[in-house]
């Protein structure tokens, strides 16, 4: 009868943990909503600061505009790289640069990201300064083997036939890709996408030497770029006044709020995938 | 003598019915074949009794399966499933564990075993009665991973065999087998029904003629009819099975 | 020309990147190398850099971390593969991704303004930071947790089973079957710890120091990256960081290498 306890003390612990692990999630976004709403008006989101020290008014919408324009070099430039890579890696198993691909690609996503900021650093900053340009391309460093990796398999659970068709009629290997793999895997690469803009979007470590920062609304990709994150961390750490710890609390609503509609969207079209493969499981 | 017998027993997993009012018993010490086509409902008969079907979501029955005069159903499932050991189609040794410590897993699930001692004489017992011994008994520390298929069979009916189980259901237990090890494992079912009673499951008929006592046909969830298996090869009393050993089915 | 194609080219361009990497690191940390020192006395006035306790930081901190959320993680992936109803598992794995998904300045922000409040004058230590940075590494260690115990083959649960097994000796089967995938999902846990900047910057105290009091501050590789860099202005100063940026590059790609064979391992059966 031991054992019998045993069994029920093991599913009590589990679903103990379980629940644990479960419950910072739901703490964080509490705290966050609880200690940043009183942050948010019209004015914290449309305007720039104003003043400086006990006296500062304004806004932080120079940080979610720096956080937009450093995105769009991102995603401009991790997006394209990204899916090529994952097309390398789901459909090209027999090179020989194969191995070495796939290790890179494992090693790129174990650089810690404040590394990665630090090479862009001496490579591109000292020549250019602090920009949106020099943020986008770190933070398309740290984005782009996430959605190579998604990209591998999205591509690789396409069905072996469905691309055997394509060969089948005559197609080239990159018309296959083009015209045939990619399409079919469009929702899978797309949420793989999403979910690696919306992590690029909250990083501040590959930032906090290449974006820059000014109080000023950034007008090209040439001028430093604040972003959300970056604020978060400075306003708390180095302005040790309640008027910026509150600044950065409203700050990491809109962030938070942002980053969970990302995982929000992505799961929306999953969900749309999953509706239309059962109805056509139903419909067999 | 009976050991298990199934009573007017149905089953169902969802809305869909697997097995229609079955009535048959399992002759003691003693080799019993069900076969049948694939699909008929033999897997889910064979799993019915030591109650492995109660994992699959949507099972419910009807009716009764009786061990030694009890119904399994009022049985502790975990002493039942002591009681009535299972190989499997593909050799699934734990792989994580070695040679000995998969002999010795359902032992010490059970505690039958008072001593170090008293297991490790069990282990070799059990390993002997699968005609194990000989090969492992220096590798008893090292993981199955690097023995043939055959091997990992008999290794797997060891890991039945050590809690002394009174039945061992088999099914399909040579189908991934080579034709050497599917005939080192028939032997080894003869042997062992002197002892323990043997249900097998299988689709491969010769083998059913080969090795069993009594056999069983089932068709489309139902029993067709049972008997000494020489009966049932020589002179089929059914339409139905004459058509399936003719290979018509 | 028709045979190169963009997809070489992003592979090539991929490889071209990491290993661009360490040869910068390397060879921009090189001129401080004369003023790296194995102590633990970091003084850039005398230009003296002692790394010791970044590592000792780093390391104590991570682990810390993964002592906390590794049975957490993996208890918690066992439930929900092994226990959990259907519709709790649905919902289980949108909590990870949301979690996967928070910010890490606004898990640094929480840890420093609540947790720290915990524990008075001294708000930002070296527990603070574990604390934090366990709450980061838990939805690593579920997801990859739960898609290791996910691909247990079935026979090998029903084996169990079969023998007599109950449902918390079964699954620990199951655990037991893919211990190696499981090392290797807290070993990955591991390298996104030593990795994490923003949260253990926020939270740690940033004092340099060896102490093994939790309670007391410290200071991390990338906490020491995160506030000194941008104000170094002595070309060795900033060398030396590099030095310490190129160290958290070699940690990372062992602890990754480490993980892929130990999983590797797991998978040749």
């Amino acid at each position: 009868m031991e054992r019998r306890n045993k069994e029920r003390a093991f599913g009590i612990l589990l679903k103990l943990l379980g629940t644990l692990a479960a419950l910072p999630i739901f703490i964080i976004v509490a705290f966050v909503v609880y200690n940043g709403i009183r942050a948010i008006s019209r004015d914290f989101i449309t305007k720039t600061p104003q003043g400086f020290g006990e006296n500062v008014s304004g806004g932080i919408a120079h940080a979610i505009v720096g956080t937009v324009f450093v995105m769009i070099v991102a995603s401009f430039i991790g997006i394209p790289l990204g899916v090529l890579t994952g097309a390398y890696l789901s459909e090209r198993k027999e090179s020989k640069l194969y191995r070495f691909v796939e290790r890179s690609v494992g090693a790129l996503m174990g650089i810690p990201s404040v590394v990665v900021g630090l090479v862009v650093y001496l490579l591109l900053v000292v020549h250019t300064g602090p920009c949106a340009f020099a943020g986008g391309v770190s933070l398309a460093l740290v984005m782009r083997p996430m959605v190579s990796e998604s990209t591998r398999v999205a591509l690789a659970s396409v069905p072996q036939e469905i691309k055997e068709g394509g060969f089948a009629l005559g197609a080239k290997r990159h018309q296959v890709l083009v015209d045939i793999t990619i399409p079919a895997a469009r929702k899978n690469v797309l949420v793989g996408i999403v979910l690696a803009v919306g992590r690029a979007m909250g990083e501040a470590a590959p930032i906090l030497f290449t974006a820059g920062y000014a109080d000023a609304m950034p007008r090209s990709v040439r001028d430093p770029a604040p972003t959300l994150p970056y604020i978060i961390y400075v306003y708390a750490l180095y302005y040790p006044r309640d008027v910026y710890r509150l600044r950065a609390r409203g700050a990491s609503l809109i962030l938070l709020a942002i980053s969970l509609s990302f995982v929000y969207l992505s799961r929306r079209w999953r969900y749309e995938r999953y509706r239309i493969r059962k109805i056509l499981s139903v419909g067999r | 003598m009976n050991v298990i017998e199934f009573v007017r027993y149905s089953a169902w997993v969802g809305n869909k019915r697997i097995l229609h009012e079955i009535d048959l018993p399992i002759k003691k010490n003693a080799i019993n074949a069900i076969i049948g086509p694939s699909g008929s409902g033999k897997t889910t008969l064979i799993r019915s009794i030591n109650r492995l079907m109660e994992l699959v979501p949507g099972y419910r029955y009807e009716g009764d399966i009786l061990l030694e005069g009890t119904s399994i159903f009022e049985l502790d499932v975990y002493d039942l499933r002591r009681r009535v050991g299972m190989v499997f189609q593909h050799p699934n040794p734990f792989p994580h564990m070695s040679i000995y410590e998969n002999v010795a897993y359902g032992i010490r699930l059970h505690r039958l075993a008072r001593s170090k001692r008293e297991e490790f004489e069990r282990v070799k017992k059990a390993l002997e009665m699968a005609a194990l011994w000989e090969e492992v008994k220096d590798r008893l520390d090292e993981k199955p991973g690097r023995l043939s298929g055959g091997q990992k069979q008999r290794l797997v009916i060891a890991r039945a065999l050590a809690v002394e189980p009174e039945v061992l259901l088999m099914d399909e237990p040579t189908a991934s087998l080579d034709p050497k090890a599917t005939t080192r494992i028939e032997s080894l079912m003869k042997e062992l029904s002197k002892e323990v009673t043997i249900v097998l499951v299988t689709h491969n008929m010769a083998q059913a003629a080969r090795v069993s006592d009594y056999t069983a046909f089932i068709y489309m969830g139902r029993l067709i009819e049972h008997g000494p298996t020489r009966e049932i090869f020589e002179r089929p009393k059914r339409p139905e099975t004459e058509a399936f050993l003719r290979g018509k089915i | 020309m028709r045979d190169v194609r963009l997809d070489d080219l992003a592979a090539i361009l991929t490889i071209a990147i990491a290993v661009l990497t360490g040869v910068v690191l390397l060879v921009f940390s090189l001129p401080s190398i004369p003023y790296v020192h194995l102590s633990i006395i970091w003084d850039p006035v005398s230009r003296f850099f002692g790394i010791l306790a970044f590592v000792f930081g780093t390391l104590y901190v991570s682990l810390l971390a993964l002592l906390i959320s590794s049975p957490i993680g993996i208890g918690a992936a066992l439930y929900i593969v092994r226990y959990a109803p259907d519709k709790v598992k649905r919902y289980y794995s949108m909590i990870v991704e949301a979690m996967a998904s928070v910010p890490s300045v606004v898990y640094g922000l929480r840890g420093f303004l609540v947790l720290g409040s915990f524990f008075g004058a001294f708000k930002a230590n070296k527990l603070v930071a574990s604390l934090t940075l366990s709450v980061m590494l838990l939805p690593t260690i579920i997801s990859l947790s739960r898609a290791s115990l996910e691909s247990v083959p079935r026979e090998i649960v029903e084996a169990a089973y079969a023998l007599g097994a109950m449902k918390h000796e079964a699954a620990l089967v199951a655990l037991g079957y893919s211990r190696n995938q499981i090392l290797g999902s807290v070993l990955i846990a591991l390298m996104r710890a030593v990795g994490e900047t923003m949260a253990v910057t926020m939270t740690v105290g940033n004092v340099v120091g060896v102490s093994m009091n939790p309670l007391d501050p410290g200071s991390t590789l990338t906490s020491l990256i995160a506030t000194e860099f941008g104000g170094a202005m002595d070309p060795i100063h900033r060398s030396a960081i590099i030095f310490a940026a190129f160290l958290l590059f070699v940690i990372s790609l062992t602890i990754y290498s480490i993980a892929r064979r130990v999983i590797g391992r797991g998978e040749e059966k």
